[in-house]
């Protein structure tokens, strides 16, 4: 078995093999127990070491049902067991998300006990709570002035309730919590407390895009977009942002400076359009993204709106995803 | 040693891999126990309490449940010593009994009612209604038990209600 010089750092070891850590086995939505188990069929962490990891986390979930029952059970049903286990896990998994590489995460397990390892997750999550009360703070103050109910309720409420019932012991990881408005770029299959501040980072994101924007162009188009798709002002159906969004970018095809897309344009660019194969279709939609941001948030929720954007234009539904008319 | 296989499975850590319960630390504590029921002329033999390490973890995979430390059997076994129905032939097979019971009962009533007032009514039932008869509880009375500890608790409102809404889930299925 290789020794660990403490004083080289991880990066350059190799072990009795010559191989190093395979990243293609390390899981980052199971960090700690994919990077733990290559670190052990590298040799890098010893069989000891990993049946102590195993007595280790044995020893804080005992702790952790005890409390859950209030100690007043001495056992718990399975899924129980199994919601805290996972919940230890994130909290694990938060704590290595700290380090900079997969080696030196891996030092630090070999290093320290896991309950040092789970109490700086704890730490970090408590750490990742006060993030997203100031992103909330920040998502709030760039908000949209439109009466959306469903964009509004999750800042008068949805998400500081989330917050307040976040459960960062027993259930640290959560479910993925889906509220009543989505954003347009997903949240990268994180879980727990993770996705709700990758959430509010896309929301920032998209208010700031809109709120380039005149105030009144923005609600006059929200407005003709609901008009033209039959929906209440209140209850537009759609992310914002994705409507103002790929307004921009069918204006800029149509050589327009602003997010009007007239009937005429709507109905010239279907035409031009629909003389190529679908690909090429996206293609054009997504070059022509480009030219309106660099930012590569915007990028990417363009690349997932333009499939929706060639089907509604090959469907003659364009309206759907765009407001078709003059902006008053 | 090198796993080629990627999506080896077993090298990661599983709830199932991990020491929750402590076999040794209820084997001791059924031990020490000797001592204070053997003023009521009860004692366990080595084969026995092995026996009865065995049942719990049969309980428990039966029940879908984990205990953690040495576990429920040795309250069950103190509290049971008193009662006038145990007797120094029937004591081992009757903790047998009951652990099987505790755990059915637990997840009946979803772990509303602690381990202490749970082994209390279960105890009340066994002596006032089943006439200290564990089988009779075990093969027949289980759900009159869990209603009795539910009315006791006062929480049988909830399983009522839980079972007018099952009912009602059906009737609308059908």
């Amino acid at each position: 078995m290789p020794m660990i010089p403490k004083a080289i750092p991880m990066k350059e070891l190799k072990n009795y093999y010559g191989n190093s850590l395979n990243y293609d086995y390390i899981n980052f939505s199971d960090y700690f127990r994919s990077l733990s188990a290559e670190g052990r069929r590298q040799t890098f962490v010893t069989d000891k070491k990993f049946v102590g990891i195993k007595d280790e986390i044995g020893g804080i979930l005992s702790d952790l049902i005890a409390e859950y029952t209030g100690y007043e059970s001495t056992s718990v049903m399975k899924d129980t067991a199994n919601d805290i286990f996972v919940s230890l896990l994130y909290c694990l998994d938060m704590a290595l998300f700290t380090f900079a590489s997969h080696e030196d995460a891996l030092e630090y397990i070999i290093e320290n006990n896991v309950d040092e390892v789970y109490k700086k997750g704890q730490k970090v999550i408590k750490q990742c709570v006060f993030e997203c009360i100031s992103l909330l703070v920040k998502a709030k103050n760039t908000r949209i002035n439109y009466p959306d109910r469903k964009y509004n309720s999750i800042f008068e409420g949805e998400i500081l309730s989330y917050l307040k019932k976040y459960e960062s012991k027993y259930f640290a990881h959560g479910t993925k919590r889906v509220f009543s408005y989505n954003s347009v770029n997903g949240c990268g299959g994180y879980r727990g407390i993770l996705h709700l501040k990758r959430y509010l980072e896309n929301l920032i994101i998209e208010n700031s895009f809109v709120n380039v924007f005149d105030e009144n162009t923005i609600q006059n188009l929200c407005y003709g977009y609901c008009e033209n798709n039959d929906r209440e002002y209140n209850d537009i159906g759609a992310n914002i942002y994705s409507i103002v969004l790929m307004n921009r970018v069918f204006a800029e095809m149509a050589g327009n400076s602003g997010l009007e897309v007239l009937k005429t344009d709507a109905l010239k660019l279907s035409k031009l359009l629909k003389k190529v194969p679908e690909p090429e279709q996206r293609r054009l939609i997504i070059s022509c993204a480009e030219n309106v941001s660099n930012d590569p948030y915007v990028n990417k929720s363009v690349i997932r709106l333009a499939g929706h954007a060639v089907n509604a234009l090959n469907g003659d539904n364009l309206g759907n995803i765009i407001y078709i008319g003059e902006i008053k | 040693m090198h796993f080629k296989n990627s999506n080896d499975r077993n090298s990661l850590i599983n709830i199932n891999q991990i020491k929750l319960s402590d076999s040794n630390a209820l084997k001791n504590a059924l031990v020490e126990l000797n001592g204070t029921t053997a003023e009521y002329g009860l004692f366990l033999t080595v084969k026995q309490i092995n026996r009865l390490s065995d049942a719990v973890g049969k309980a428990l995979r039966e029940s879908d449940r984990i205990e953690i430390g040495s576990g429920i059997l040795p309250v069950i076994a103190e509290e049971f010593c008193t009662s006038v129905f145990v007797t120094r032939e029937n004591y081992a097979q009757l903790l047998e009994d009951l652990i099987y019971i505790f755990f059915q009962v637990k997840t009946a009533v979803c772990d509303r009612v602690s381990d202490k007032d749970l082994v209390r009514l279960l105890k009340d039932y066994y002596e006032n209604k089943a006439m200290g008869s564990a089988e009779v509880i075990g093969e027949r009375d289980i759900d009159l038990l869990v209603k009795y500890i539910e009315m006791e608790k006062g929480i049988l409102g909830d399983s009522l209600a839980d079972a007018y809404d099952s009912e009602s889930y059906t009737d609308e299925r059908t």
